[in-house]
């Protein structure tokens, strides 16, 4: 079973250079956790840092409330699954998988049993003697798995190990991964810069700034839909951007002065009036409206592009101040594309306009 | 082969591809071919005075390696040569092992070009001098023993140069690039996660070492040690400048048959030298399974 992980406020330096600044986060047992960020965020180093490559410069780590500082990768419950997986290649594929257990001095008959068990796990019975070179990127994938399971660690790292695969095989191994995940309740610390994958599989996920700095730490519906600094909000998803001032409307409603107009919004983070500010709004959150509008939340842009996607349409629009806003309309097949610089009226639900503190200020967070 | 030659007409045209491989064909046949052939021709036949020579008593014999089976000395002094020359041999891995590892793997990148260094240049001094310089080390008012004399290890000087020892550990010094650098290249091609993942799934060092390191650098070991073996064992200078007279070498007296004009003896245990270094290889390139193609590598 899975044991709970505590990262209290862990720093990594490498000389004067801050890979990773006062991380804190609690990561459950039997949870599917993922880190998300940019590459050379620092995502690899808090890893190795898990796994006992690296003793963080300050701060501590506890694996089942036991604190592992000093305890080697090779005695701490966790194992570890590489970027290139790091398989044996002199070794067949149950030699692979039966090295942990060979360490752990496992008898023969038992190891022969959890090696068939393991590979059933992850659906390659009867390959246990083909050599690791004549497998497909896949299924080495999956002997990598059965290998870090096999030493019945009570914490797996996953370190971006899908990213070699094809994107039709790695939406098929996100699924497979939950799915063992899930069957042997093991925690799963998950590494990675696509966003896909961190919200698809995880339970929760933890988005990393290129500055090392752990910026939220939530479920992936309320990562996407209530971002709390302006990073998460533009690395998570795609958003459109506006340079704002925070404004007050009648009965106190929250109001962002955007270049365009001044419009109804959520402010989260209560930023008092006159505060500057940046305004996201999800392309797909704006609608067209018919016809010339001036109700409330509106504004008039141009059409500049249109890309046609298939299940959807992504145009690039420009109000009559030059500010580019992206909007995405679900295809529902009806009517043609608009023409090339057509006058439409989009609207913004108040509620889908998000008010936080700019890009890049957002670590002057009040803690 | 004739794939070889054609490219080598179309690439160079017919004058180019015949001159090199007159070249080529000239070097193969007068430098290596004949000599060889002369050489086995010599160890077949008697010593003979000059007016014999191509007389009726010049004809093949085996009694020049028979010579070598009869006279116990030289039996002797041929299985100590293979003696010592594996316990340089192995000496040598065994020291180069952890140094090739320390460069190839857990030195930082700006550490390992000076240590390289400090491995090469030595070699830029010529080998007899080298040795000449552990007959200085080595010597009973040398360094070693003023040192160990210093430290109050010993109370009169050690006569390091009594046995073997002084050869031993000259050669071992000697030939250390030789089975360094193989190791190295052959280590250095390990992805350093496998040493990580072995650890991570609990090996001791000892056990990632066996299991992972040492099957991987297997063919740098057997080029190492073949080099290794064949140096030792083909080795002049070393045991002449810093043996005793108890320290014989195989190749010292094979020397003496030369000096002393008895060239058919000294040129069949020659040819006996060079076939133990070949059974030297293939028995190395069996013991670590490495095929002839990657040796050749």
């Amino acid at each position: 079973m899975g044991h709970d992980i505590h990262i209290d406020g862990v720093t990594m330096q490498f000389g004067s250079v801050n890979a990773l600044t006062d991380i804190d986060v609690h990561i459950r047992a039997g949870e599917f956790f993922s880190f998300l960020g940019p590459s050379g965020c620092g995502k690899t180093t808090l890893l190795k840092l898990i796994s006992g490559f690296l003793e963080p410069t300050r701060g501590k780590i506890r694996i089942n409330g036991r604190n592992m500082k000093g305890v080697g990768p090779n005695i701490r419950p966790t194992a570890m699954i590489f970027q290139n997986l790091a398989l044996f290649p002199l070794m067949t594929v149950a030699e692979n998988i039966g090295f942990g257990l060979d360490v752990r001095k496992i008898p023969r008959k038992e190891k022969i049993r959890k090696i068939a068990h393991l590979l059933d796990l992850v659906s390659l019975p009867n390959a246990g003697k083909k050599s690791v070179n004549d497998l497909s990127g896949g299924q080495k994938q999956r002997v990598a798995i059965a290998r870090a399971l096999a030493v019945a660690p009570s914490v797996l790292l996953l370190d971006e190990p899908l990213s070699a695969l094809d994107l039709k095989l790695r939406k098929h191994m996100r699924f497979e991964l939950r799915k063992i995940q899930q069957k042997t309740g093991v925690t799963f610390v998950y590494i990675t810069h696509d966003q896909g994958e961190a919200l698809t599989m995880s339970d929760r996920v933890g988005v990393i700034s290129e500055a090392g700095i752990l910026e939220q730490v939530d479920t992936p519906f309320d990562l996407y839909n209530h971002p709390k600094t302006g990073f998460v909000a533009s690395f998570v998803g795609e958003n459109n951007a506006f340079p704002a001032l925070a404004a007050a409307g009648q009965n106190n409603a929250s109001m962002a002065q955007i270049p365009f107009g001044t419009f109804f919004c959520r402010n989260p983070m209560n930023l008092p009036p006159g505060s500057s500010a940046t305004a996201f709004v999800r392309p797909e959150t704006i609608t067209l409206v018919n016809g010339s509008s001036t109700a409330e939340n509106t504004v008039q842009c141009r059409v500049v592009s249109q890309s046609f996607e298939g299940p959807f349409v992504t145009m690039v629009l420009k109000t009559r101040d030059n500010t580019v806003i992206r909007l995405r309309k679900n295809n529902d097949g009806s009517g043609p594309l608009l023409s090339p610089d057509a006058q439409i009226t989009i609207c913004f639900a108040p509620d889908s306009i998000l008010l936080l503190h700019p890009r890049g200020k957002a670590h002057d967070r009040d803690y | 082969m004739t794939g070889i030659i054609k490219q080598a007409f179309a690439s160079f045209g017919k004058t180019g591809a015949g001159i090199i491989f007159l070249l080529v064909g000239g070097w193969v046949i007068f430098m290596i071919i004949s000599p060889q052939l002369i050489a086995l021709d010599y160890s077949f036949r008697p010593l003979l005075p000059l007016r014999d020579i191509g007389g009726p008593k010049d004809a093949y014999t085996l009694k020049n390696y028979i010579t070598l089976m009869t006279n116990t000395l030289h039996r002797a002094v041929f299985f100590k040569t293979i003696w010592s020359s594996l316990l340089v041999t192995f000496l040598a891995l065994c020291l180069c092992y952890p140094i090739s590892y320390y460069l190839a793997k857990a030195a930082r990148r700006s550490h390992v070009s000076l240590l390289m260094m400090c491995i090469i240049v030595p070699y830029w001094i010529n080998e007899l001098l080298r040795i000449f310089a552990w007959q200085l080390i080595l010597s009973d008012a040398g360094i070693l023993n003023q040192m160990l004399l210093w430290l109050q290890v010993i109370n009169e000087p050690v006569n390091f140069r009594a046995g073997d020892t002084a050869v031993i550990m000259g050669m071992v010094y000697a030939y250390i690039l030789f089975m360094v650098f193989p190791l190295y290249n052959a280590m250095e091609s390990l992805d350093k996660n496998q040493i990580d993942g072995a650890r991570d799934l609990g090996a001791s060092w000892l056990r990632i070492h066996w299991k992972i390191v040492i099957p991987h650098a297997k063919p740098g070991m057997a080029v190492g040690c073949i080099m290794t073996f064949m140096l030792a064992a083909g080795s002049v200078a070393a045991p002449q400048l810093l043996g005793s007279p108890s320290s014989f070498w195989f190749t010292q007296i094979i020397y003496t048959n030369y000096e002393t004009a008895n060239w058919n003896l000294g040129t069949a245990y020659a040819e006996v030298l060079a076939l133990l270094c070949l059974v030297f290889m293939f028995l190395m390139l069996k013991l670590f399974k490495v095929g002839l193609k990657e040796f050749v590598k």
